[in-house]
């Protein structure tokens, strides 16, 4: 905190020394009264005072905002009459900086390069009794595994005892740069490269089967390096572009090995270790083309045409890790994962009068994985326990996508158009429970635009999906209830519309209404989700009553409600497969209420600009438990509400001492109370539950309050 | 699978392929036809036009006014002056062609009427979507612009000038009519924006991402208007590259479309899952044994690791898929 409070004071002297220092020559202008933008030339020194209390790991989730010294919105911008340079720096130095530059020589060469660090703060009050001994192997203090191994320690106790506290965060950092060269008028060369890096950890369940789940501190350093070039030539109204885009995928932590808390010596039974892949480094190229022409009657033809391949070929781990087993031979040593992408689009469309417009789209998208099979006949899963497998093979999923696309847009008068549409999407894909499904959709819309005071956009869908080539023996092999439709390939039918109106009675103020919904219904599936619909309701107000003056207030809400239905059985021949008072379903409801508002009063106020903002959401899900009438189950206890609040204020005050001084202060506020079930610390107050080991991962309410003091330098 | 779904497929890329090798062809050397919509010559449609100077044009265009001033004494806020569309050197903007009347159309009919009204193409609110793009388009029609014609936003009538204000935008970048994508986007897109206000959602309210760094609004080849690949999992695992597999072992549903268990937009639950597990999970996975029991306040009680934390992943971690032989129900 000291140094901190050093640099904090540093940054305000520097940055006041500076500004005065670079004030002076400019003193002339201060004649001129036009505001200088701070977009374009400025830089402001201040700190960051920070007070967070509960979960500040959440309310820092994906920003920085501890307290120190803070160099931000450092902006230069330089345009003269062949060339614009632009270069920006935001929170230099902290986790969240961002950092951007670009080069426009104007009709020649665009150039720009783009570093964001984005950091992702999961949990500080994770602990966890293992250490990681080398990257990606998490060992156990050998005492511990012999003491409850022994029974001489509990698995609790030692969790208790021997568990250190540590933060579950990770940082992403994505590099981003590119140029783009006109070669010509007509010609440009692209070329861009990206770069994102992670490191740091995450969650991951690593146990022993149905006995034991563990929770690690899975370890994240990987690396994705993407190259894209294109070569594009447009002139009037025809465009042709031929590109290619890499993407190397590597990971430097892909295999994860752990110790058993409960083993220090393997049996077949039961293994001292773990051992499992995680991601694995990859590969995917892609060679794209795209043309499009104009034609006559305001008509146009576009087509695109893609193939990529990816390429996965990590090495198949052996079986298990356990001595006290031999793993079976697997039939080859790495996955030599292939898969081949096809992608094709021909599309026209024509406006050939102000009344009509027309379009048709043909899109079909392929993915063939050839990923050899894998025959796998006997398996030892999870370290300890050696089976004949009810699947002997692996099943490589592959799907193909037809799209058929046809639109007609009509204005019969000239305030509103009406569209109607219809489109065909046939998907045939592997080792599904439904290998074809074909979705019918119509859509139906009317937009009025083009009137000063009234805008209304209305839009009808209604779409049936069917299927065929259900295998229904497929679900006795795997167990599964022969009913059981799985909801993203079930029969289904939706119906969605959506109605949005703005008024605006003068030029000052406007009011918008929001009103849509929907409904899936899969009334084919006795089992599993049989619909899910959703409704939105929204108002919003917007008033510039003067100059440099504006307000605005909206509030939603948004309602969601979902049917599942179940069995609780034992598998085949067990009576209870087919026994219907054994049925149960889960009503889910979920409530959602947003409300924004926000002000801005840029002129007005001598000197002083004004901005503020405040947020709120407040959701409530619950999920019923119903059984059948004259059921044989117990009758369920409910769960309890889940239940979420956030609430984020903002005020921004910017007083101009002189043209190209400003000081300006903020505050923000913002507080989050939640209650999930399986997630606050009054149900995860330990971190053993039976044989469970978690790392204490709880959702936890935060309040915090934020003060920003600045002082701006513009130029 | 059939083996006529991919011929089908394979027979749409070759027609696709040979459609825009044709047009490649076709347009060696052809000379630039003006889109129908430009009334007057516009700067990058008349080709010729466009690589002459300035001066040049101006000195030989009949009906144009050839001087900004002249528009700029009556229409004083509207200069192009400091906007992208002002930079004379880049031959490909207005300032090197007509100025003002680039996009306007020639203006002396307009600066000769008796009333100044009339006899210009204006961009207002009123005009039709179809004339405002075409405009537009004769010189955005390249790079993220090329596939406007035919997209979602195009179909639903909307114009450039919907979104986009040449003279009074409000924007940083982009020269939109709103301060920022958001509060633009939220106007027809509500339900979406709101979801990332959710507790579990992507960093677009910490300003690490935006609307457009998943969606391009001027078309796309894929659906949805996502901006990377041609299916919903290419745009994701553009960033989530980790997933990308294949993999031995595959999670059917989540190979398919990621959406099927996430909202990108948002949720009320960890992970941004479109409902909370397990009974997002008993969606699918209601079989027998333990996917098919009522996971209610008794086993909450009991401290069933299929309702703590993070529920079934808890045990199924490799969800997203996996390569350990034995990887099929995603414990490994």
């Amino acid at each position: 905190m000291t140094i901190r409070a050093a640099s904090l004071a540093a940054s305000l002297v520097l940055g006041l020394t500076a500004s005065l220092a670079l004030a002076g020559p400019a003193a002339g202008q201060d004649a001129d009264t036009t505001p200088l933008d701070p977009n374009l030339r400025g830089i402001e020194f201040g700190g960051r005072f920070s007070n967070a209390s509960g979960d500040v790991a959440r309310f820092m989730r994906f920003e920085d905002l501890r307290s120190g010294a803070l160099i931000n919105r450092a902006r230069y911008t330089r345009e003269q009459e062949t060339r614009l340079v632009h270069f920006e720096a935001d929170r230099v130095g902290w986790r969240d900086q961002h950092y951007a530059a670009s080069v426009n020589q104007f009709g020649r060469l665009e150039a720009w390069f783009d570093f964001r660090g984005v950091p992702f703060r999961y949990d500080d009050n994770t602990r966890t009794m293992y250490a990681e001994a080398s990257p990606g192997v998490f060992r156990l203090d050998d005492g511990i595994q012999l003491g409850i191994q022994n029974r001489t320690l509990t698995l609790d106790a030692a969790a208790q005892a021997f568990s250190l506290p540590f933060a579950l965060r990770s940082q992403r950092d994505v590099y981003d740069g590119g140029l783009r060269f006109h070669a010509s008028e007509h010609l440009d060369v692209n070329v861009r490269t990206a770069i994102q890096r992670r490191n740091g950890y995450q969650p991951v369940g690593a146990g022993f089967g149905f006995s034991q789940a563990l929770e690690l501190p899975g370890p994240i350093d990987d690396r994705t390096t993407e190259i894209g070039t294109s070569v594009e030539w447009a002139n009037g109204g025809r465009l042709a572009r031929v590109g290619y885009d890499g993407s190397w995928y590597t990971n430097h932590a892909d295999t994860l090995i752990w110790d058993s808390p409960v083993r220090a010596t393997d049996l077949a039974t039961a293994s001292s270790q773990g051992r499992m892949p995680r991601w694995p480094t990859s590969s995917s190229h892609t060679l794209s083309a795209v043309g499009s022409s104009a034609l006559p009657g305001r008509s146009r033809i576009t087509a695109s045409v893609s193939r990529s391949q990816w390429l996965q070929d990590a090495e198949i781990l052996p079986f298990t890790i356990n001595s006290a087993l031999t793993s079976p031979p697997l039939e080859r040593s790495t996955v030599e994962g292939e898969a081949a992408v096809t992608s094709a689009m021909v599309r026209f469309t024509s406006r050939p009068s102000r009344w009509a417009w027309f379009n048709a789209t043909v899109r079909n998208y392929d993915l063939d994985n050839r990923t050899p099979v894998l025959e796998v006949p006997n398996q030892i899963k999870y370290d300890q326990a050696p089976q004949v497998a009810a699947v002997p093979e692996t099943e490589p999923l592959s799907f193909s996508r037809a799209i058929v696309d046809l639109e007609g847009s009509f204005t019969p008068w000239r305030h509103g158009a009406i569209r109607v549409g219809y489109s065909r999407e046939a998907v045939d894909r592997s080792f599904r429970l439904v290998e074809e499904t074909t979705d019918h959709t119509l859509r139906l819309a009317y937009d009025v635009a083009t009137l000063d005071r009234v805008t209304v956009r209305a839009d009808l869908t209604r779409s049936k999906r069917t299927g065929s080539g259900l295998d229904e023996e497929v679900f006795s092999d795997i167990g599964e209830q022969v009913s059981l439709r799985q909801f993203d390939i079930a029969d289904r039918t939706r119906t969605q519309g959506t109605l949005i109106v703005t008024v605006m009675p003068t030029d000052l103020f406007s009011v918008s209404a929001w009103v849509g919904g929907g409904k899936d219904d899969r009334s084919d599936a006795p089992f599993g989700l049989a619909d899910a619909s959703f409704g939105t309701y929204a108002v919003g107000v917007d008033a510039a009553p003067r100059d440099g003056v504006s307000l605005g207030l909206q509030y939603g809400l948004e309602r969601f409600s979902s049917l599942q239905r179940s069995r609780q059985a034992n598998p085949p021949p067990s009576p209870q497969f087919t026994d219907p008072t054994r049925d149960w379903s889960t009503d889910g409801a979920e409530r959602v209420h947003t409300l924004t508002a926000s002000f801005d009063v840029l002129k007005g106020i001598p000197r002083t600009e004004l901005r503020g903002a405040f947020d709120y959401s407040r959701s409530r899900s619950r999920y019923t438990y119903a059984l059948v009438p004259n059921s044989t189950l117990v009758t369920p206890v409910p769960l309890p509400d889940i239940t979420n609040a956030w609430q984020s204020g903002t005020i921004d005050v910017r007083y101009m001492l002189r043209r190209q001084i400003a000081l300006g202060l903020g505050y923000r506020y913002d507080r989050f109370t939640l209650d999930d079930y399986a997630l606050n610390p009054s149900t995860i107050d330990r971190l053993v539950f039976g044989t469970t080991l978690l790392m204490g991962i709880t959702d936890r309410p935060y309040t915090a309050n934020t003060v920003f003091v600045k002082l701006a330098y513009l130029w | 699978m059939n083996t006529h779904r991919w011929h089908a497929t394979a027979s749409l890329a070759a027609a696709a392929a040979a459609l825009t090798l044709a047009m490649v062809v076709r347009l060696q050397g052809a000379p630039a036809q003006a889109p129908a919509a430009a009334a007057p010559a516009p700067p990058a449609a008349a080709s010729s036009a466009a690589q002459t100077p300035k001066a040049d044009v101006k000195a030989g265009a009949a009906g144009y006014v050839g001087d900004d001033e002249t528009c700029i004494t009556c229409h004083e806020k509207q200069t192009l002056k400091g906007t992208a569309h002002g930079r004379a050197k880049d031959p490909r903007t207005p300032a090197a062609s007509h100025g003002c009347e680039s996009c306007h159309g020639p203006g002396q009919a307009h600066v000769d009427a008796v009333d100044n009204k009339g006899h210009i193409k204006v961009f207002g609110k009123q005009a039709v979507a179809r004339d405002t793009n075409a405009t537009c388009l004769t010189c955005h029609s390249r790079g993220t612009h090329a596939l406007w014609d035919g997209s979602a936003h195009d179909a639903r009538n909307l114009s450039c000038a919907t979104c986009h204000s040449v003279h009074a935008s409000k924007s940083v970048t982009g020269q939109l009519t709103a301060a920022t994508q958001e509060a633009l986007c939220i106007t027809c897109h509500r339900p979406q924006v709101l979801k990332t206000r959710r507790q579990a959602h992507m960093p677009v309210r910490e300003g690490a991402l935006s609307c457009s760094s998943c969606h391009n609004p001027h078309g796309t080849t894929n659906v949805r208007l996502l901006k990377a690949g041609n299916w919903v999992n290419e745009s994701c695992v553009s960033c989530h590259a980790e997933k990308r597999g294949p993999f031995l072992y595959e999670h059917a549903a989540g190979r398919e479309s990621c959406v099927s268990c996430h909202d990108p937009h948002g949720s009320n639950h960890d992970r941004m899952l479109v409902a909370r597990p397990p009974m997002l999970c008993q969606r699918c996975h209601i079989g027998s044994r333990h996917p098919s029991t009522i996971y209610d306040g008794v086993q909450l009680a009991a401290g069933s690791n299929r309702m703590l934390g993070r529920s079934c992943v808890n045990c199924h971690s490799a969800i997203h898929g996996t390569n350990h032989p034995a990887g099929g129900t995603f414990l490994r």
